[in-house]
């Protein structure tokens, strides 16, 4: 049977693996905190800056 | 120096997920897109040092993540307390119709060790492998599995998760989806 400790298991002890359900929980508000930045809309200076990278203001 | 068409449309695609990477570093939006822009500038400097084929993203990861570290080692030079006031930022982001879910995970996500949450963050949301996280960060790939094992066993402890079984309802985050492309991109892309 499992110990129900959480508390002093960070010595040099391996500890148990973490439960496959709070490891998907864990992943999945991780993943939905990473989009909720991924899906805003791009800042215009750095889509202009790429778009400075075609060389054409050297050719002025 | 000339970018071509082809590589500056892949730079493009991947500002999105730059600018995740650099919010979960910096924690400011801001700061954020200061540093992307920084690492756009200094990939445009150091191009010709790319091999066009090979993995864009882990290249220009890498840059942000170097940027990063040398800011904030100038920040630290000019404030001592440098990480109090980051950990403060990441904590109080704008958030008007949040989860409150999503704001308790935010907040712990904080609270973790830098080298950790870089690690987590690389594995589990931007999809690297141990290996390529490995090579972002300039370390083992063993040193990156324990950094992620930890960091989630932290965040578990932080959410009070660590009990396992009941969480209560399910959550709207399950019908978290792929990230789409937004219109901004698919316009640009077009062009």
């Amino acid at each position: 049977m499992k110990k129900a400790t959480s508390h002093g298991d960070r010595g040099r002890s391996k500890p148990n693996p973490l439960d496959p359900k709070v490891q998907e929980r864990i992943g999945r508000q991780l993943r939905a905190y990473y989009d909720d930045v991924v899906n805003q809309p791009m800042p215009q200076h750095l889509i202009d800056l790429i778009e400075q990278m075609d060389g054409a203001e050297d050719k002025k | 120096m000339t970018v071509s068409a082809s590589l500056r449309k892949d730079l493009l695609e991947q500002i999105p997920n730059l600018r995740a990477f650099a919010h979960s570093l910096c924690g400011n939006g801001d700061e954020a897109d200061d540093l992307v822009q920084e690492t756009l500038m200094r990939a445009w400097a150091n191009i010709a040092s790319f091999r066009e084929g090979t993995n864009l993203r882990a290249w220009l990861f890498t840059i942000l993540r170097n940027a990063f570290y040398s800011s904030r080692r100038r920040r630290r030079n000019e404030t001592s307390d440098y990480d109090g006031q980051a950990a403060d930022r990441l904590v109080v982001l704008p958030s008007q119709d949040r989860h409150m879910d999503l704001e308790d995970f935010r907040k712990a996500l904080a609270r973790l060790p830098e080298e950790q949450r870089e690690a987590l963050i690389l594995i589990g949301a931007s999809g690297f492998s141990y290996e390529e996280a490995a090579g972002i960060c300039g370390c083992a790939t063993g040193t990156v599995k324990s950094r992620v094992s930890r960091a989630r066993r932290r965040l578990a402890e932080l959410l009070s998760m660590e009990e396992g079984g009941d969480f209560g309802p399910s959550s709207a985050a399950e019908t978290v989806g792929e990230p789409a492309v937004t219109g901004d991109l698919a316009v640009h892309l077009r062009k």
